[in-house]
């Protein structure tokens, strides 16, 4: 077996820990500070007990698109069908149980009505009461069926598709498209959707982000300011890149990937995150996961985690199913910790995160981080 | 092939970035800004120099695109399928209800063509047919991923040519990313296609950089033109593919007099034509395709305009010529390969290509059999693997094909060589090389 398994330990870790939602923090986190701010040794915050799921138990592919933790579930999408953990077991939803497609790309959940919402490349979902209904551009007002990004704010669901935002009023039964035709979106490819306060932040695809003032209904572009795609002209002039992959907000900061990068705008300035710069793993962002005023990152080349001044940067080794943990501090010291255990794959394409867990979908099954004994340090580590 | 020329390491490239340190902390710039450049393997996608962006500008604070895009995820153990009768590749192209479907007729063609010629050759390996799964690209927004999603998960391609359309090219690379599915691009001039870090795509036809900087060259440095009005579409195609020309007019010194709108498939241009005229223009500059560009020739002739007009690569047709007849005369276009030039590949394919469908190849058509080819030669190397068909296609540096010689950068992306054309006694003639 390739991967790591150990399903007694991931039950265990999966349902004995309560969700802790992340406290507000007044201030920047200080240096080796945790998601909630406070000081803390590198032991308790680095995350080293990893439990890997794939389609041996259960999933119903090992590539893994999207993440979602419920209270008492944990829902997978994948390229081949939707997948549910309840009670330790996997239970896989196809086109045969409703599923409009079996490609599923993002998920989201209602507060309000506790039904889940379905992103897939062939229309939306919506799982509720057990029963799956269909929404797609032939039977309803979706603007396309090939959706990237989905969030649920009060009775509106947002929807980020191929050819634009669609907004579906779950109350009124009704559905409104904004795209480049009547909003300031340069182009009408939507790939990724987070809240703040009172606003919509939208990836789009070689737009940058826009933001839309959810009271006024008014929209605000955010793009490159230099306007090249082969250069970044100055650092922290603004957007890194047009191309946006993914954004994620939370406590002030809107955090942004792209192919190039991760910039982060907190309301006045922007910051940008680069390779050869920074912690950041790699330039190519799948996926950005807020966390109070931190960052989970999800890369081609591993995962990353910035609270503000420290990076901590999780890979497998190449054979596994161990891997390493570089810690880099703002001061410039580096360590390297070896863990006897490690995320499924260094391709990571989603992410969910709580206080002291985090979800990782890569391209090789579904990983369940928690924090746990030190590591040992590995060779090559601290300069 | 030969190695790939852009190198994203060695020590050259150290030597240029302690250049640019010392410059940067010698002009007060911060000592992380300039970190790498084009020192080495010259500017990005060839740019001449004078067209550079922020030239003057001081360091820029990095550059991307510098390396291939590696292509980290799973899949190159994945074992090939049993059971397949025939090996099947998708093909996106317009070819019925949109402006463009006389290139998707030469594209359809020449991937026709190349695949015919290769199941007469046996095949896949001498053991399997390759078979045609072909889409029509309408255009429409959303209408392309939703074909590519069926292409990739009912119709089990094995790679996708296509298509033409920028709008359609880049969503279909968005969907080819989570589908994992390589894209060969023989028709798209949308620069920005092969710059979005997706490591899926690789375009054998020259983009819109390349002609924006072919014919800022031929207008200004070599037809001495001073005040130049842009007349584009006004759609992806016009948007995007004008703002290399418009950008490197400016930083010689030439900032557009003026640059005006149209709707695709627009039948009255006085609006256009008048402003022109009030802006006192030496030069009209086309970003048209044949239909279009030969209805606004019309229109100039019969106002008795007298400008000289440049088009882009969509003119070089016999629909263009047909259509606007003696208003053509003295139309000068940029092509990405010299149609005239006479060797006996070219010859051959010109008669295999006439007996086939009863008319002549263009462009479209060479780059198209030139892609499926490729394309072709990397299912031979790497077998029924999505992954490792990417990877023979990523590692291609050069390519002889029936087009020209091809040279790729570390986007995927052929350069190219590109020509100039003028219309006289009412065909193209070449007038100048790359």
């Amino acid at each position: 077996m390739m991967h790591y398994h150990d399903r007694t330990r991931a039950a265990a870790l999966l349902f004995a820990l309560s969700f802790v939602s992340p406290p507000a923090a007044a201030g920047p986190a200080a240096r080796g500070a945790g998601d909630d701010g406070a000081a803390k040794t590198t032991e308790e915050t680095v995350f080293t007990q990893w439990t890997t799921y794939t389609t041996a138990d259960g999933l119903a592919s090992d590539k893994v698109f999207c993440v979602l933790a419920d209270e008492d579930e944990l829902w997978a999408g994948t390229d081949r069908g939707l997948a549910r953990l309840r009670d330790g077991k996997w239970k896989v939803f196809s086109k045969d149980d409703g599923l409009s497609f079996p490609v599923v790309s993002c998920l989201a959940l209602s507060e309000q009505t506790g039904d889940l919402w379905i992103g897939t490349f062939g229309g939306l979902s919506r799982f509720s009461g057990g029963r799956f209904d269909t929404f797609n551009q032939l039977d309803s007002g979706l603007v396309n069926d090939v959706i990237y990004g989905l969030t649920v704010v009060g009775d509106h669901v947002w929807v980020a598709t191929s050819a634009g935002l669609s907004r579906f009023d779950v109350k009124a039964d009704s559905w409104q498209l904004f795209s480049h035709e009547n909003t300031v979106m340069h182009e009408p490819w939507c790939y990724g959707l987070t809240q703040a306060p009172g606003l919509l932040y939208v990836a789009v695809w070689g737009g940058g982000v826009v933001e839309h003032d959810l009271a006024r209904e008014s929209w605000k572009e955010y793009r490159d300011p230099d306007q090249e795609m082969e250069i970044d002209l100055l650092r922290d002039d603004g957007l890194i890149h047009d191309v946006t992959s993914s954004v994620s907000w939370a406590d002030g900061f809107l955090w942004v990937g792209t192919y190039f990068g991760m910039s982060r705008y907190d309301g006045k300035s922007w910051r940008s995150y680069l390779d050869h710069d920074t912690g950041l793993p790699s330039n190519f962002v799948n996926v950005v996961r807020a966390q109070g005023r931190a960052v989970w990152v999800g890369t081609d080349d591993g995962l990353g985690h910035f609270d503000g001044a420290r990076w901590t940067v999780y890979r497998r080794d190449q054979d596994g199913p161990g891997g390493t943990i570089r810690i880099a501090e703002e001061d410039g010291t580096e360590r390297v910790l070896a863990s006897a255990n490690a995320i499924a794959h260094n391709f990571v394409l989603g992410l969910e995160s709580r206080t002291d867990r985090v979800w990782v979908a890569t391209a090789a099954g579904l990983s369940v981080g928690s924090r746990g004994a030190a590591p040992a340090a590995a060779a090559g580590g601290g300069r | 092939m030969s190695a790939r020329a852009f190198r994203p390491a060695g020590t050259a490239r150290l030597l240029s970035v302690a250049a640019l340190l010392l410059a940067a902390v010698a002009t007060g710039a911060p000592q992380d800004a300039g970190g790498q450049g084009y020192t080495e393997q010259g500017t990005y996608a060839g740019t001449p120099e004078a067209f550079v962006p922020y030239r003057h500008s001081g360091p820029v604070y990095w550059h991307f695109y510098e390396a291939p895009p590696p292509f980290r995820g799973t899949g190159r153990l994945t074992a090939p399928p049993t059971g397949l009768r025939s090996i099947k590749i998708g093909l996106i192209a317009p070819l019925e209800d949109t402006a463009d479907t006389d290139i998707g007729r030469s594209m359809y063609q020449g991937v026709t063509l190349a695949i015919e010629e290769a199941n007469r050759a046996d095949g896949f390996r001498g053991v399997l047919p390759y078979a045609l799964a072909v889409r029509n690209d309408s255009g429409i927004w959303g209408a392309s991923s939703n074909t590519f999603v069926e292409l990739a998960w009912r119709d089990d391609v094995w790679a996708v040519i296509g298509s033409v359309d920028g709008n359609t090219t880049h969503t279909v690379l968005r969907v080819a990313l989570k589908a994992e599915l390589p894209i060969v691009n023989t028709a798209c001039t949308d620069p920005t296609v092969t710059e979005t870090a997706i490591p899926w795509i690789l375009r054998c036809y020259p983009d819109d950089r390349q002609y924006g900087y072919r014919l800022a060259r031929a207008v200004f440095m070599e037809r001495g033109h001073e005040r130049v009005a842009v007349l584009r579409a006004n759609d992806k195609y016009g948007r995007m593919g004008v703002k290399e020309f418009t950008d490197a007019a400016r930083r010689i010194g030439h900032p557009l007099a003026l640059e005006v709108r149209y709707l695709p498939g627009e039948q009255v241009f006085e609006r256009q034509l008048e402003r022109i005229r009030r802006a006192k223009v030496d030069a009209v500059v086309l970003w048209s395709n044949a239909q279009d560009g030969a209805r606004i020739l019309a229109a100039m002739h019969a106002a008795g305009m007298e400008h000289e007009v440049f088009g882009t690569e969509r003119l070089v047709s016999a629909a263009f010529l047909a259509q606007a007849g003696a208003a053509s005369e003295g139309v000068v276009a940029v092509c990405p390969m010299n149609v005239e030039e006479t060797n006996a590949a070219w010859d051959d394919f010109r008669a295999r290509y006439s007996q086939s469908f009863g008319d002549e190849p263009d462009a479209f058509a060479a780059y198209s059999y030139d892609g499926t080819r490729i394309l072709l030669d990397a299912f031979e190397r790497a077998g029924l693997n999505r992954v490792r068909i990417r990877d023979e296609l990523a590692a291609l540096e050069t390519y002889e094909g029936l087009a020209g010689p091809m040279t790729f950068d570390p986007t995927h992306n052929n350069l190219g060589q590109i020509h100039v054309f003028e219309v006289q006694g009412g065909r193209f003639v070449h007038v100048a090389g790359p």
